[in-house]
């Protein structure tokens, strides 16, 4: 075995095993020792295996089955033991779509494994760049996200479990972005919707329970669609491999396994019409939340997509509704952000947007659209996952989530107020890396000009509720004792957390250059033509270039430079106006949220209404094209 | 580049804004005659500059300079990337920030009138982004995004986005029926309401680049070989729009922040999308 | 500092506050926005705002309900100021000098630099009060530039 093959196995597996650990050893102590030292080997397995890469010139790594012997046929009694399993949980309860579903995914599974001979079509595991950036998505925030979580849930009851199915989500996640085999892909896939199902309804309020049924009923209809597509990808291809699948001459049936694993990724991602298992997922703690939004879960189905583009690119008849489902994905969520009030919703909601800007990125099929995707999934992690986390220390502390409530958190909570800060502009603006693809995916989408129009109001849209939320934190009367940065009473494990995903998000749009060469430029180049080129101070296209290096330094000075710079006299403080009135420092202030309640329900239904048709004809244009 | 043009280019970038502020003066003027007013005199609006940064300065917290120092560095910023031929997707971004600095210093001083201004200005945002954003989008398409690639015969290929751009421009300028986040005499001067002096005078003048990038977008629609013509023709264009501008805060009263956005999505993007339209099918032969 | 004194000469901004006045003197401060006495020509605007505010032009018999307000109010303007006080009542009090829930005047209650009278005050008489108050401010500005320096 070559030292890769050794890392990409350990990026699954010591996780799988840590989480056996975890459960078997039931202790406090012996889980915060367990998680760390599996956090600690998931950084340095990621990093060392972006290193192993790096020295053959990110040259794809691919493994054969064979080389890792015994785990084929563990896998597949694996993969049928957890459909079983699902199987199961749906009889317990209760539920026909569960269980029919589970049923069908074990009928096919048994029939697949004795299609293929319990043998592999294709390599198994196939590490290419695309592959390389979710692992190491996954291994470190999803590392920082368990280590913060041991601190977050110190008092919860059922500590190992949590950490257990945390630790396994973990490794799911690594082995299926390793994963080429469908079926390999596939044992992955239920692995985390199981881990999604758990963590979601950790808490077993009725509340949770309930979000975690539909969460399991939306992800394993996906699960249904994604083995129905292996199934037809082997009978029309001969081979269930991703590697293998056709990029040229689709049409008729022959799509039909690239529709429906787009669905498929559409359920994962919670794009329309599946967002509603997202939406739901909000009850569970916060470091879930954080883990299915930015690590993990969510990420798998774009993935997925972009995995698949340069097949879908080819597949001109279906692309352009790949991306108007993300488009239209995008410009609800963004429009149903803005009439809510509760920070969780309106974080869930701008991933379900940022999740359709990437879909949307792969159908729009241009080699430019496809490096937006990556650079955005690559930097919508970071950044989402420190909105989460702060958002859960503001509620440690505030006792609520609600936007309205953290008004004036400058004064008493200024790390967490530094943290969501430094989030909200590294998402929403220029110069830091969403703003990057952001303005790539603007040049790229001229090329289908019905999406400008989603994009126009969508980007105003990310403006106005991301920035409410922040102006809330921000406000600050003339007091005089506050809380400083140095004197935060925050706890420590949360300073560090949350200072790394800071650091990271600010230190990667610095090194936005070189991630864009050494990262994503592999697996483009593999497929496209370069549509980016770059050097370390900026970016250009065919279209126009973008000083990147320039903006950054002028953010920098503006913000820092400027913070030190003014220092104003006590003299010059003075009381807030309101018409010479007096008043304390409180009085009742709220934002403007648009809409009623009653409306919003109504745009959810819209809109899910659209995204069903969309999905629908999504599935009907491969079989109309082969009755045609 | 030779000296000259980058010479020329620095001197543009001082003199837009500068401009822009007699444009504002000759706004007063004109406004006041239009009301049978004699009016200030055309370089009032610099007066009032020099008289604020002269004013002892007061104010509630840093931070409010902080945002009201950046949305100043952000307008130049994206007036300089203008003026320099830049990209103009990445200048509407970044003139975008500035105008978000300035809901940021609005929010950071707890004051009830400054509260409600910024959150009418955000409203605002969401009414003129989107058409600015596919405004520019559509010169994009017409050619490129690089301001130094764009030649001419915009003006006779998309009209209808340079109509677009007249209230875009009147929600900018703090005009009526548009002047929801400013609304003097009912929130007084909404985001502006707790920054007094210097620290006015430095939020006025952001507000002078970015209209200064605004207006810079309308001179695009008309170029000529002729530099003489082709400046001359530009000032114009400018001047027109400016002028219209007025003509409509005279008649108009203020309308509500709901109908200023559902009239800019609606009419104002569907201005835009009729003008591809209708270029797509004449390019396609169909008439 | 003299472009520094002539920018101030020609940007006068007014707040008007009413601290019980009848409204008489306060239509009368209104009229000078109207076309016929167009106090903009002087550059001057009504801020409504006392942080952006140069000059005060307050109406009216200090109540005392009003008297926190207004003390407030020109504590929040920024230095260099001005007071006008707008017609005999804001003066003196005048009729209403010893009621029982007024000051008085408003000299009773923050510093007044000009004092207009008249039942209401003519809007003429106000225009020479705000260019008489040009010159008087112009020497309490240069009051607050020695301060500053020094």
């Amino acid at each position: 075995m070559s030292v890769g093959e050794v890392l990409a196995v350990i990026l699954f597996l010591v996780p799988i095993i840590g989480a056996a650990v975890v459960m078997a050893v039931q202790r406090r102590q012996a889980t915060v020792g367990t998680v760390a030292s599996i956090s600690v080997v998931l950084v340095l397995a990621s990093v060392g295996l972006l290193l192993y890469l790096a020295s053959s010139s990110f040259e794809v790594l691919v493994i054969e089955a064979q080389d890792l012997y015994p785990l084929g046929p563990v896998l597949i009694a694996a993969d049928l033991l957890l459909t079983g399993v699902f199987v199961l949980i749906g009889w317990r309860l209760r539920s026909v779509l569960i269980a029919g579903a589970a049923a069908i995914n074990l009928l096919l599974t048994i029939w697949l494994a004795f299609r293929t001979d319990f043998a592999e079509t294709g390599p198994a595991m196939v590490i290419d760049n695309l592959a390389l950036i979710m692992v190491l998505i996954t291994s470190i925030v999803g590392s920082i996200i368990a280590i913060y979580a041991l601190r977050y849930m110190r008092e919860d009851p059922r500590q190992p479990q949590f950490f257990a199915a945390t630790l396994l989500f973990l490794g799911g996640m690594n082995a299926a972005v390793l994963s080429n085999d469908l079926l390999w892909l596939f044992l992955f896939w239920d692995v985390t919707t199981l881990c999604s199902f758990l963590l979601i309804g950790h808490t077993g309020t009725e509340a949770a329970r309930s979000a975690a049924r539909r969460a399991l009923i939306i992800t394993l209809g996906g699960a249904t669609a994604f083995i129905v597509a292996a199934a037809l990808a082997l009978e029309n291809y001969g081979s269930m491999s991703l590697q293998d699948f056709p990029v040229t001459g689709l049409d008729g049936l022959a799509l039909m396994p690239l529709a429906l694993l787009a669905v498929a990724a559409f359920t994962k991602s919670a794009l329309l019409p599946f967002q509603s298992w997202l939406l739901g997922a909000m009850v569970a703690p916060t470091p879930v939340s954080a883990l299915l939004h930015s690590a993990t879960m969510v990420n798998l189905g774009v993935y997925l997509l972009l995995r698949l583009s340069p097949s879908i690119v080819s597949a001109t008849s279906i692309n352009w509704l790949v991306s108007l489902v993300g488009g239209a994905s995008f410009l609800a969520s963004t429009i149903l952000a803005m009439t809510q009030s509760n920070a969780k919703r309106v974080l869930a909601w701008s991933t379900v947007g940022n999740l359709g800007l990437i879909a949307m990125c792969v159908g729009v099929s241009t080699p430019l659209a496809i490096t937006a995707g990556i650079i955005l999934l690559f930097y919508h992690s970071i950044s989402k996952a420190l909105m989460f986390l702060s958002v859960g220390a503001a509620k440690e502390h505030l006792g609520s989530e609600d936007i309205e409530d953290m008004q004036g958190m400058r004064t008493t909570m200024p790390f967490v107020s530094a943290a969501l800060f430094i989030g909200v502009i590294t998402i929403v603006l220029p110069p830091f890396g969403m703003f990057a693809s952001k303005w790539l995916i603007s040049s790229a989408a001229t090329t289908f000009p019905l999406l400008i129009f989603l994009l126009g109001i969508g980007f105003a849209g990310l403006v106005v509720f991301y920035f409410k939320w922040i102006g809330n934190v921000l406000s600050a009367g003339p007091v005089s004792e506050r809380v400083t940065l140095r004197t935060d009473p925050l706890p420590r494990m949360y300073k560090w957390t949350l200072g790394a995903l800071m650091v990271g998000a600010v230190g990667l749009s610095v090194l936005i250059g070189p991630v864009l060469r050494y990262l994503i430029e592999p697996f483009i180049a593999l497929h496209f033509a370069l549509p980016i080129e770059s050097n370390d101070l900026s970016l250009f296209t065919s279209s126009g270039t973008f000083p990147v290096f320039v903006f950054l330094l002028l953010t920098g000075i503006i913000f820092l430079g400027l913070a030190f710079i003014v220092r104003p006299g006590k003299e010059e403080i003075s009381k807030p106006y309101a018409s010479g009135e007096e008043f304390e420092q409180e009085f009742e202030t709220r934002g403007i949220y648009f809409t009623t309640e009653a409306t919003v329900a109504q745009g959810i239904k819209l809109s899910e209404g659209a995204g069903i048709l969309l999905v629908a004809a999504l599935i009907a244009v491969p079989l109309l094209l082969e009755v045609i | 580049m030779d000296l000259l043009a980058y010479v020329a280019q620095v001197l543009i970038i001082i003199l837009a804004p500068l401009a822009v502020g007699l444009a504002l003066g000759v706004d007063r003027k004109i406004t006041a005659r239009m009301q049978n007013r004699r009016g200030p005199p055309v370089v009032q609006p610099f007066y009032d500059i020099g008289k604020l940064l002269a004013k002892r300065p007061l104010l509630l917290n840093s931070f409010q300079v902080v945002f009201a120092g950046a949305a100043l560095l952000f307008q130049a910023a994206a007036l300089a990337l203008f003026v320099a031929g830049g990209d103009l997707l990445v200048a509407f971004f970044v003139s975008g920030t500035g105008a978000v600095c300035l809901v940021m210093g609005a929010f950071s001083a707890r004051s009830p009138y400054s509260y409600v201004g910024g959150q009418r200005e955000l409203v605002a945002i969401l009414a003129y982004e989107p058409v600015l954003f596919l405004a520019i989008l559509a010169i994009g398409l017409e050619g490129s995004f690089l301001v130094s690639d764009i030649g001419g015969g915009l003006l006779y290929s998309l009209p209808l986005v340079l109509l677009t751009l007249v209230p875009v421009l009147v929600i900018l300028l703090e005009k009526s029926p548009f002047d929801v986040p400013t609304a003097h005499q009912e929130i007084m001067s909404g985001p502006y309401v707790e920054y007094s002096g210097p620290y006015l005078a430095i939020a006025e003048v952001a507000r002078w680049f970015q209209l200064a990038f605004v207006f810079g977008l309308v001179t695009l629609f008309f170029w000529s070989s002729d530099p003489v013509v082709s400046i001359a023709g530009k000032l114009a264009l400018a001047f027109v729009v400016l002028f219209v501008t007025i003509v409509i805060d005279n008649i108009t009263a203020r309308l509500t922040r709901g109908r200023m956005v559902r009239f800019m999505l609606t009419a104002g993007v569907g201005l835009v999308a009729i003008n591809l339209l209708l270029l797509f099918v004449v390019r396609q032969g169909v008439f | 500092m003299a472009l520094e004194d002539k920018m101030r000469a020609r940007s006068p901004w007014i707040m008007h506050f009413d601290t019980g006045s009848c409204n008489g003197c306060d239509l009368e401060v209104w009229a000078l926005l109207t076309p016929r006495y167009d106090v903009e020509r002087f550059g001057a605007i009504n801020r409504a705002n006392p942080k952006q505010a140069d000059i005060l032009l307050i109406t009216g018999p200090v109540t005392k309900r009003c008297e926190d307000r207004l003390r407030n109010l020109y504590e929040q303007t920024p230095e260099p100021k001005l007071v006008i006080a707008c017609g005999n009542c804001a003066s003196t009090g005048a009729p209403f000098h010893n009621c029982y829930n007024v000051d008085g005047g408003v000299d009773k209650v923050i510093p007044v630099d000009l004092y207009v009278p008249g039942c209401a005050c003519r809007p003429e008489a106000l225009i020479d009060a705000l260019v008489l108050g040009l010159s008087k401010w112009r020497e309490k500005a240069a009051g607050t530039d020695k301060e500053d320096k020094g």
